[in-house]
C-alpha cells in the first residue's frame, strides 16, 4: 500500500532522513519509534508532502506521491493526525469534525461526522463545546475522529501519546486499535516505544535520521538494542 | 436580562446597533457629525473586509490602502472621464479592485507571515506611487476632483431621492454596511469560512484535512479586496475628490489598527474599531503629526494588555462578572458566535 524507497530529506544542508525504506501493507499497523530529533515527524511530513524529499520515492497503491500536494493526498485516501493534536481550538467539536470532511459533500459530511464520532461518545456529548476546552486525551480523540471523516485507507499518526497521562495514552491507543481492527491501515510514529511496539504488527526503529532496526512486535520486544535504548 | 442571555450578546449588539443606526439621523443634525458618521460607515466596510483576511484567515496585509485607492480611483475616473453613473462605476470599481486583489493575493500569498506583510506593504506603496506620479491618468498629487454624486433615485412620481447633502448619503451607506455584515456572516459561517479559520489556527492540520490552503487564502484575499472596491467607490462619490495621500501607508496601518483594536475575528469588533479610530482621527485633525504616533502607541498597548481587542476585553468582563452561567453554557454560547476568537 505505502512504499518508501531510499528516502532522503534535508533541511538546507542538514540531513534529517537518509536511506529510509519502509513498507506498509494493506490492513497492517506499523510503528516507527525513535527518540526526540530522530526524524519521526520529518518522515511523516515527507510522506504528506509538507516537506519535499531530496531523494527517493514514495508510492501509495503503486502510484508515486512525491510531488503530490498535502491536501490532495486526502482525496487519495491518506490522512494525517498531526503532532500535538492540532485541533482547531476556537471551533466547536462538531465543526472540527465537519472540517475533516472538507472534501466531501455537505450531506456526506454530516453523515460521516455521525459515523466517525460513534466510537468516541465523549465527542458526541461535547459536540457544541469549543475544541480548545477539551482535555488532552479528548483532543487527541477528536483529532483521530476528524481524520477518519474521509474514511482514509491509511491513517498516519504523529506522536499520538504526546503530552498525555499514562491512562489516557492507553485509552487513545485502544481507540487506534479499534480503527485498525475495523480495517484501517495505520502508520504511526511515537516516542512511547512500549505502547507503539505493543500496538503494531511491525515496527521500525529510527535513530538520527536512519533506520537501525525493524521487525515484528515480538522481534523488537526481544531486541537488546530496543530494550536498552527504549524499553529500559 | 434573561431574554438578553437567550438571544446572545452578539445578536443583541447587532440589534442595538441597528436601532442606533435607524435613529441617528434624527438625533444628529450637525452636518459635520453626519459627515463623520458616513466616514465611519465606509471604514466599517473596509475593516470588515480586512478582518476577513486578518481575523478569520490569519493573513496580515498592509496593502489594503492601495486596494481602497484602486476602488476610489476607478470609480472617479469612470465617472469623470467617461460620465458613467455611480450605479455603473460602483460595480466596475469593485470588479477591478477584486481582480487586482486576486493578482496581489496570488503572488503575495506564496509568501508567509512577515514576508507576506512586506510584500503587501510593497504593493501598497507601489500603488500609492502610481496614484502620485501617473499624472495623466490620476491627476498626480492633485488627484481627481469633481466626482459627481450618485444620480437622483426616481421611482415614478412616488419617490425622488437626491444626494445633495451629507445626510442623503447616510441610508445608502447604511445599506452597504448591512449588506457587508450580511455577506461577512454568510462567509464565516460557511464551510469555506471554517476552512479559513482552520488555516488561521494551523495550516498543516488544515492541509491534512484536505483544505487547499493556498487557494483558500487567495479566495479570501480576493473577497477582502472586493470590500475595498466598494468602500473606495463610496468614498470617492461621497467626498467628490480623491488624492494620493488618502491611500498612503498610513491608511493601511489605520485599517489594521481598527481591526486589532476592535478585536480580530469579530464583526462587532470591526464596527467598534472603525468607529473608535475614525472618531479619534477626527479629534486629532488639528494635530495630524500626532495621529500616527497615537495609532502606533495604541497598537503596542493593545498587543501588550488586550491582544483580543475591545471584544476580548468584553468577553473577559462577561466571564468575570456574569457568574450565573455554568462553564458549558458559556462555551455553548461562545461557539455559536461568529469568529470564536476569544480566549
Amino acid at each position: 500500500m505505502l512504499n518508501i524507497k531510499n528516502l532522503a530529506t534535508y533541511y538546507g544542508q542538514i540531513c534529517a532522513l537518509e536511506k529510509i525504506n519502509i513498507n506498509v501493507k494493506e490492513g497492517e499497523a506499523v510503528s516507527v519509534i525513535g527518540a526526540n530529533g530522530a526524524g519521526k515527524s520529518t518522515l511523516l511530513k515527507s510522506i504528506m508532502g509538507e516537506v519535499r524529499p531530496r531523494n527517493g520515492t514514495i508510492t501509495l497503491d503503486g502510484k508515486p506521491i512525491n510531488n503530490t500536494r498535502t491536501y490532495k493526498l486526502v482525496g487519495r485516501g491518506m490522512t494525517l493526525v498531526p503532532e500535538g493534536r492540532q485541533v482547531f481550538p476556537y471551533l466547536s467539536v462538531w465543526d472540527n469534525l465537519l472540517l475533516g470532511g472538507y472534501t466531501l459533500s455537505l450531506k456526506e459530511r454530516n453523515n460521516m461526522a455521525e459515523e466517525s464520532s460513534a466510537p468516541f461518545p465523549i465527542l458526541r456529548e461535547r459536540k457544541n463545546q469549543m475544541a480548545g476546552l477539551l482535555s488532552g486525551g479528548e483532543q487527541q480523540m477528536l483529532a483521530i475522529a476528524r481524520a477518519m471523516m474521509t474514511k482514509p485507507k491509511i491513517l498516519l499518526l504523529d506522536e499520538p501519546s504526546m503530552g498525555l497521562s499514562p491512562k489516557l495514552v492507553y485509552e487513545v491507543y485502544e481507540k487506534i486499535d479499534e480503527l485498525h481492527q475495523n480495517g484501517t491501515t495505520i502508520l504511526l510514529v511515537d516516542q512511547n516505544a512500549e505502547m507503539a511496539i505493543n500496538f503494531c504488527d511491525r515496527a521500525y526503529v529510527l535513530m538520527a535520521g536512519r533506520l537501525v532496526s525493524e521487525g515484528t512486535k515480538e522481534e523488537l520486544m526481544n531486541s537488546k538494542v530496543v530494550q536498552a535504548s527504549y524499553l529500559g | 436580562m434573561k431574554k438578553m442571555k437567550e438571544l446572545g450578546y452578539s445578536k443583541m449588539g447587532l440589534i442595538i446597533g441597528g436601532i442606533v443606526l435607524f435613529f441617528l439621523p434624527f438625533l444628529i443634525t450637525n452636518p459635520y457629525f453626519i459627515y463623520v458618521v458616513n466616514l465611519i460607515l465606509i471604514y466599517i466596510i473596509l475593516t470588515l473586509g480586512l478582518d476577513l483576511l486578518v481575523g478569520y484567515t490569519g493573513q496580515v496585509s498592509l496593502g489594503h490602502a492601495g486596494l481602497f485607492g484602486i476602488g476610489a480611483y476607478s470609480t472617479a475616473l469612470f465617472s469623470t472621464k467617461l460620465d458613467y453613473s455611480f450605479w455603473v462605476t460602483l460595480p466596475l470599481a469593485t470588479i477591478i479592485t477584486t481582480m487586482i486583489g486576486f493578482v496581489v493575493g496570488f503572488i503575495g500569498l506564496k509568501l508567509v507571515e512577515e514576508y507576506l506583510v512586506m510584500a503587501t506593504l510593497a504593493f501598497g506603496t507601489i500603488l500609492w506611487l502610481v496614484f502620485l506620479n501617473w499624472s495623466d491618468l490620476t491627476g498626480g498629487p492633485m488627484g481627481v476632483s469633481a466626482i459627481p454624486a450618485p444620480p437622483t433615485i426616481r421611482i415614478g412620481s412616488i419617490l425622488e431621492y437626491g444626494f445633495n447633502k451629507y445626510i442623503d448619503y447616510y441610508p445608502l451607506f447604511v445599506a452597504f454596511v448591512l449588506l457587508s455584515i450580511f455577506v461577512t456572516r454568510l462567509i464565516i459561517r460557511s464551510g469555506f469560512g471554517r476552512a479559513c479559520t482552520a488555516i488561521r489556527d494551523d495550516e498543516l492540520a488544515a492541509q491534512a484535512m484536505g483544505i487547499p490552503v493556498f487557494k483558500t487564502k487567495v479566495v479570501m484575499f480576493t473577497i477582502s479586496s472586493a470590500y475595498c472596491g466598494v468602500a473606495g467607490a463610496l468614498y470617492a462619490h461621497f467626498l467628490h475628490v480623491v488624492s494620493p495621500e488618502t491611500f498612503a501607508f498610513a491608511m493601511s496601518v489605520t485599517i489594521l489598527t481598527m481591526v486589532m483594536i476592535g478585536g480580530q475575528g469579530s464583526i462587532i469588533g470591526a464596527i467598534l474599531g472603525a468607529t473608535l479610530l475614525t472618531v479619534t482621527s477626527e479629534a486629532l485633525r488639528s494635530t495630524p503629526e500626532l495621529r500616527m504616533m497615537i495609532y502606533g502607541l495604541l497598537i503596542i498597548l493593545v498587543m501588550m494588555f488586550f491582544p483580543r481587542g475591545i471584544m476580548g476585553l468584553m468577553h473577559l468582563f462577561k466571564e468575570k462578572f456574569i457568574k450565573n452561567k455554568t462553564v458549558n453554557t458559556v462555551v455553548n454560547s461562545e461557539v455559536k458566535k461568529e469568529g470564536l476568537r476569544y480566549e
